[in-house]
């Protein structure tokens, strides 16, 4: 090769270098380059890769980035703020300035501090609430059985006749029976009708159950509400520490109980206990005494005894049955020696409500200290002890065999709170007892569940002994309904937050009382069924009606939003807005009332879902609480998403075309309370949904003419004008959309330009010429609207508008 | 089973004793009746030796026979209507078709009884009235004064018939006093032929009026069938007026048939009432001696033979009653392996279980009371779940949103709510068919009820069946009493204080048909405005529950929990109860 052909060729490349047009022409000699390239890298090492980048990356922003640091170095605020230099203090002048600097200095730094600690505490706040909400949720999902949560995402179109209830429902047999009962005390609640006793009801459910332990459960609660009436505007738990009616009833029932036991252990010694005819305790005790002491083990007992029986285990049976005339009957019969207990006794028939003279029973208490306490009959010392109210400490073991004893024992020992003698057994004390210092473990709670709880509800902690019984499964369902009849009585002890946790503890009470948070109780309970059975959730939920959320929402009502948007069921729950714009009622239609009915609820719902961002049930139900104004909002705020895409089957833009055509029909007939901006908008686009409808089945003539009604886009240079004066009153949602609207026009206008051009004849043909002129002058139209308007067009719309311009001529 | 068997015997021997003495009474009313008519005041030995000769011939023995044949098949239908059953037939046309074929066979029955009774009578008659043909004007005619006979034996058949039997049945009556079986019978007899003459006298004067309007034609039918004249002479006014003989006989005869079916009814009444002192334990099997005694609590038990079940209420009654009876002490007693109270158990259940399924019955038939009938106090409980109504909305919504219309009418309150949103032409439509629907019911009830016997026949009556269930209420007023004095009774005698166990259920229960019973109050049953049997057992309940409270007055604290309950006794106590 020799070097004219070489310099043919770069002769050449450069021609071709030349006349493309997209390269700048290099003017550099070799060496020129090298020494460019050396300094860029010289550059580049110098200042870090990372500046380079930065430089690139906001260079390409029209950002010059040493010229900004080179401004920002100049602003230098430290000067500023600087405490000022001290000045004599002959200067006068100087030092009130430097002063006046010095104060607006320090209020300024003070102001930045408290600020920045402002911020540090909301900032922390939101952390905590976030934390809180998140432990909230976990809790409640630790308890129910997660698949209930996995696969609640049903379908959101359901038909409702092949509904089958029945075979779906997640409830028992126990709980079903239980519904049912609380469905009808609502009916009955709701109908205003005289409140039955719920826990009668319940109780009568429970012995369909054939369960032994339960229906005790049930028994003792059938005592231990069996009190005068209480004041519902008091606090339940304060409520509970003055009334001794609990005490009494506690005791009573463990006296029936007794003497039931006894009664067993005669029918089956018939023979040997010799009853006799007469139905009263004296016999009864008598001859239970006559069965459990024969000669040989009445070693120890003192004193004389009746019929052959030893005085003091009668006087300790006869007490333990609640029958203190027949105590009294064998004391007399036991001969003398007793005057004082034989007085006590005798008080104790006569004025039942009196407290026992405090003369006399120190007497007692003295007796029994100095002989009694070493005496060898265990009964004697029970007796005195209990009639006394000495010796709180003395456990009773040859006597209290069973926990019903010991609890018993406990209980009459009580005695009120008294100031002079430090040494007595209080309610409040017997409780902590309980509670807390025997508690759990010594009771064996976890495998005796039904004696734990009878133990805490005997002793009026109810709070505790529900949340006790909740902890299994087993029992859990009779728990919270033992806890919804208490509630309904007025006698649970709520927390002052929903939030808190299901047992809680407030300062204010007395020691070792606890708070019941029936709502969590509910909720947790109603968690279970309420996807399956939202009826009888409802039901259930209807309880909480007088509590109140954090924010002072109805507990109920939210508890039913909540439910509502779990189960998406909208038209069961709240109803089912007809096309003639009647309401046809739900579920929830039952429980309207003064304070709240379906509307509230279901606006109350509505705004749940705006806040999670699922308008298109939103709508609905904005629509079920007369608020159309937000349907329609929501509506055209959807409507503006998917109107320009095509309609497929079943997709999101059916949907809401179908929700749109019945809002338009039912606007025709009757007025709808709306603002006229929200209207004009959804008016337009529905005209819309039929203009992309209409393009995309490629009917054009009939898009264009619907385009045309709605005044939007300029099919002629002199409607622009007009457009643009309509363009500025419209609102966001059609705004959106307008990019879309101007393609798709376009794009009608350019397929009908190329059908008129295609029919290429051969032949000049004015007709043609003037409809392509037309055709031209339409897409010049548009194109000038897209330039004009006052909207931010996506970058592309307009080059493609102008491209598929071009493209006509 | 043997149960059944055991009880049946016990009632056949009764009956079959009763029989026997049916048997007898007939000669014993032929003696009677051939005293009365061979009377002779002037030749009284001819008069008595005449008479037992022809009571005691082989001719009178032989002849008697069918009347005795007759008399067989009569009582036995008759015990086994004693025995039956008492059914309650709500409507008069039930009780017609039921009780219709039997009725007709009975009366078939009483009209053979009477005719054989005339038929043997009158051939022991003078020799005019002994048989159907009569030498007259020296032809053959028929006798139509012994055809006047044969009627009365249908006429007095029938006139018991209509009497006792035709509306009623036969039903037992216990004495108040229990005397010795034969001083009933005797006193019985002697009423009876007594009565009878008295009753019988003014229906013969009755028929022989009708016999002379009607004898005619009865003869001329004979005249006929037999081929022969008649005697008209016999047949008219005066010639029955002035022939006292046969007005005599006639009169003989009839107060005749009359005592004799009135002593067959009476003779089952007293031996099927006989009382029985049932025994209360039955002895081991070891040294049973083959033979199942029926219990006390068996016989209480036997609801299919009530004669029975009577006998044991009224043995319960008595033997609680009787101030030394040895076997309230075997009630109390323990059973001897095991030491249960095993009779009284079963006997305060018996009559427990007995006096809870009367009232139960008894209120069932209160509600249907118009007077009695209240509004419930609470709307009727539907068994219904929430999500069973959550259902009905489902299916209402979606007929609302397709346009579907209900076509049922239901009376549940989302009925109501539904029809009140219909638009207004619904409504109206709705409305109007309701009304055309309403009045059609209403005249179709009127209708039945104003079209003569048509609602007699078919109507169920009010208060027939609580009319029919007190009516039947003996047996309960015994135990009720019996079981009453028996719980007294334990409080002394009770050693082992097995009845206190029982005794709030005893309380409890009698109460119970205390209130049923203290509904009735002002109610008429029947028609009548105080019913006998309704006065009986009321008072026998308040009786029954005096006599427990005055006696457990000290303990009713601890037997009774109910407040109510015991407030309620508490009247009781203070005799403030009326």
């Amino acid at each position: 090769m020799d070097f004219n052909s070489l310099l043919q060729q770069a002769q050449r490349l450069t021609n071709e270098t030349q006349n493309s047009e997209e390269l700048p022409r290099v003017e550099r000699t070799i060496s020129q380059v090298l020494q460019a390239t050396q300094e860029l890298h010289s550059r580049v090492t110098q200042t870090g890769a990372q500046d380079i980048q930065a430089h690139i990356l906001l260079g390409s922003k029209g950002i010059d980035l040493p010229k900004i640091s080179q401004k920002l170095e100049a602003l230098n605020a430290r000067k500023t703020f600087e405490p000022l230099d001290p000045i004599a203090d002959t200067d006068v002048r100087s030092f009130l300035k430097n002063e006046k600097e010095n104060a607006i200095l320090s209020m300024i730094e003070e102001v930045n501090r408290s600020t920045f600690e402002a911020a540090e505490k909301r900032r922390w706040e939101c952390v905590r609430n976030e934390w809180q909400q998140e432990k909230v949720k976990l809790l409640n999902s630790l308890i129910g059985p997660s698949q209930n949560w996995i696969d609640i995402q049903k379908l959101p179109e359901q038909t409702v006749l092949n509904e089958t209830f029945g075979s779906r429902s997640c409830l028992n047999r126990i709980e079903m029976a239980y519904a049912r009962e609380v469905y009808e005390y609502n009916t009955a609640i709701i109908k205003g009708a005289f409140r039955p006793n719920l826990i009668q009801k319940f109780a009568k459910v429970a012995e369909s159950f054939e369960d032994q332990k339960v229906t005790e459960i049930w028994e003792i609660m059938k005592y231990m509400v069996n009190i005068a009436p209480v004041s519902r505007n008091r606090d339940p738990i304060q409520n509970r520490t003055q009334i001794t009616q609990f005490i009494d009833q506690a005791k009573k029932y463990l006296e029936n109980r007794y003497k039931l036991y006894m009664s067993t252990i005669i029918s089956s010694n018939l023979r040997e206990a010799q009853r006799g005819g007469v139905p009263s305790t004296f016999n009864l005790v008598s001859s239970f005494v006559g069965l459990t002491f024969n000669q040989s083990n009445c070693f120890g007992l003192q004193d004389a005894s009746i019929d052959n029986k030893p005085l003091w285990p009668m006087v300790y049976y006869c007490l333990r049955c609640g029958d203190v005339q027949s105590a009294l009957r064998c004391m007399q019969m036991g001969g003398a020696g007793h005057e004082d207990f034989i007085q006590v006794l005798e008080d104790k028939i006569n004025k039942p409500e009196q407290k026992i003279n405090s003369k006399l029973e120190g007497q007692l208490k003295l007796h029994y200290c100095n002989k009694i306490k070493n005496s060898t009959d265990p009964y004697k010392k029970a007796v005195y002890c209990i009639i006394a109210g000495c010796d709180i400490n003395e456990q009773h073991l040859e006597v209290a065999k069973t926990t019903d004893d010991f609890l018993w024992i406990q209980l009459s020992l009580l005695r009120p709170e008294s100031h002079d003698n430090a040494e007595v057994l209080t309610y409040s004390g017997l409780q902590t007892m309980i509670l807390e210092k025997y508690g759990e473990k010594h009771f064996n709670a976890s495998e005796q569940r039904h004696l734990y709880f009878q133990v805490l509800a005997l002793t009026g902690q109810f709070e505790a002994a529900i949340e006790f019984l909740a902890r299994t499964e087993q029992y859990r369902t009779h728990a919270v309904h033992i806890a919804l009849a208490l509630n309904e009585m007025f006698l649970i002890g709520g927390p002052r937050n929903v939030q808190e946790p299901l047992l809680s503890v407030d300062i204010e009470d007395p020691m070792p009382m606890r708070r019941l948070n029936i709502a969590r109780l509910v909720m947790l309970y109603v968690k279970k069924f309420e996807v399956t059975d939202p009826a009888e959730a409802l039901q259930y939920y209807f309880f909480l009606r007088n509590l109140k959320d954090p924010e002072g929402r109805n507990l109920f009502l939210v508890c039913v939003s909540d439910l509502a948007i779990e189960c998406r069921n909208y038209d069961l729950i709240f109803g089912k807005m007809q096309p003639n714009g009647i309401m046809s009622g739900g579920l929830f239609e039952q429980f309207d009332c003064v304070e709240f009915d379906t509307r509230t609820a279901a606006g109350m719902a509505a705004e749940e879902l705006v806040n999670k961002g699922m308008f298109e049930d939103a709508i609905k139900l904005f629509d079920i609480a007369s608020m159309q104004n937000q349907s329609l909002r929501y509506l055209a705020i959807l409507l503006s998403q998917v109107v320009h895409q095509s309609s497929k089957k079943d997709s999101l833009r059916e949907r809401l075309t179908i929700m749109a055509a019945d809002f338009r029909e039912r606007m025709r007939g009757n007025r709808i309370e709306c603002d006229p901006q929200v209207i004009s908008t959804f008016n337009l686009l529905c005209e819309l949904v039929s203009f992309f409808d209409y393009y995309h089945e490629q009917k054009y003539q009939l898009a264009l003419e619907v385009l045309a009604n709605t005044k939007l886009v300029p099919l002629s240079m002199s409607e622009l004008e007009e457009c643009i004066n309509n363009f500025k009153r419209l609102g966001g949602e059609i705004c959106k959309v307008y990019p879309d609207i101007l393609l798709a026009a376009m794009d009608i206008l350019y397929a009908q330009y190329k059908s008129v051009k295609g029919r290429d004849t051969g032949i000049v043909d004015t007709g043609r010429d003037r409809q392509l002129q037309h055709l031209r002058e339409k897409a010049k139209a548009i194109t000038n609207m897209a330039a004009t308007v006052p909207y931010r067009m996506p970058g592309d719309t307009n080059k493609r508008l102008v491209q598929t311009e071009i493209l006509m001529h | 089973m043997s149960l059944i068997v055991e009880c049946k015997k016990l009632c056949l021997r009764r009956c079959m004793l009763a029989l026997s003495y049916s048997i007898a009474m007939q000669y014993l009313l032929l003696g009677f009746f051939l005293f009365f008519v061979n009377f002779h005041v002037l030749h009284p030995l001819n008069w008595i030796s005449g008479t037992i000769s022809v009571l005691f011939s082989f001719y009178t023995w032989f002849s008697i026979l069918p009347l005795i044949g007759s008399v067989v098949l009569y009582t036995i239908l008759l015990g086994k209507s004693f025995l039956a059953v008492k059914r309650y037939y709500p409507t008069r046309f039930q009780w017609f078709i039921y009780t219709a074929p039997r009725k007709a066979l009975f009366f078939t029955l009483h009209l053979l009884v009477g005719y054989l009774t005339a038929w043997l009578y009158t051939s022991f008659l003078h020799v005019d009235y002994r048989n159907i043909v009569c030498e007259c004007f020296g032809t053959k005619c028929i006798n139509s004064r012994y055809l006047f006979l044969i009627c009365v034996g249908f006429f007095a058949a029938c006139l018991h018939f209509t009497r006792e039997n035709l509306h009623t049945d036969p039903e037992l009556e216990f004495p108040i006093i229990q005397e010795l079986m034969l001083i009933r019978i005797r006193s019985l007899i002697y009423r009876t032929l007594y009565n009878s003459l008295l009753k019988s006298f003014t229906p013969t004067i009755c028929f022989a009026l009708a016999y002379w309007l009607i004898g005619g034609i009865i003869n001329r039918y004979f005249a006929v069938v037999f081929a022969l004249d008649v005697d008209e002479t016999a047949l008219s006014f005066i010639s029955i007026a002035v022939n006292l003989r046969l007005l005599f006989y006639g009169w003989i005869l009839a107060a005749q048939i009359l005592s004799n079916m009135h002593l067959m009814h009476c003779f089952f009444a007293i031996h099927l009432s006989e009382e029985v002192a049932f025994i209360i334990e039955r002895k081991p099997v070891l040294c049973g001696t083959g033979i199942e005694e029926i219990t006390l609590v068996d016989a209480l038990n036997s609801s299919f033979v009530p004669v029975v079940q009577n006998l044991g209420a009224r043995d319960l009654y008595n033997l609680s009653s009787n101030k030394m009876d040895a076997r309230r002490k075997e009630i109390f007693a323990l059973s001897v392996p095991g030491a249960h109270p095993y009779n009284w158990n079963q006997l305060s259940s018996q009559c427990l279980s007995l006096i809870n399924a009367f009232t139960d019955e008894l209120a069932a038939s209160l509600k249907k009371i118009s007077v009695v009938k209240t509004a419930p106090l609470f709307s009727t409980i539907k068994p219904t779940t929430a999500t069973e109504a959550a259902e009905k909305i489902l299916l209402r919504q979606y007929n609302e949103t397709y346009g579907i219309r209900r076509m049922m009418t239901e009376t549940s309150q989302e009925n109501t709510e539904t029809v009140k949103k219909m638009s207004p032409a619904c409504k109206r439509i709705h409305d109007q068919v309701e009304k055309i629907k309403k009045q059609i019911e209403q005249t179709l009830r009127a209708a039945f009820r104003t079209i003569p016997g048509l609602y007699y026949m078919f109507g169920e009556p009010e208060g027939a069946k609580t009319a029919y269930l007190l009516s039947n209420s003996e047996t309960i007023l015994w135990i009720v009493q019996g079981l009453a004095s028996v719980c007294t009774a334990s409080l002394t005698e009770d050693k082992y204080g097995v009845v206190q166990v029982t005794l709030p259920q005893v309380i409890k229960s009698l109460l119970t048909l205390k209130t049923e019973l203290d509904k009735l109050n002002n109610v008429n049953l029947n028609g009548k405005k105080m019913d006998r049997n309704f006065i009986a057992l009321k008072n026998g309940v308040k009786r029954s529950l005096y006599n427990i409270c005055t006696v457990f007055s000290d303990y009713l604290r601890e037997i009774v929990d109910n407040p109510e309950d015991l407030r309620k006794l508490q009247c009781y106590v203070h005799y403030v109860e009326t």
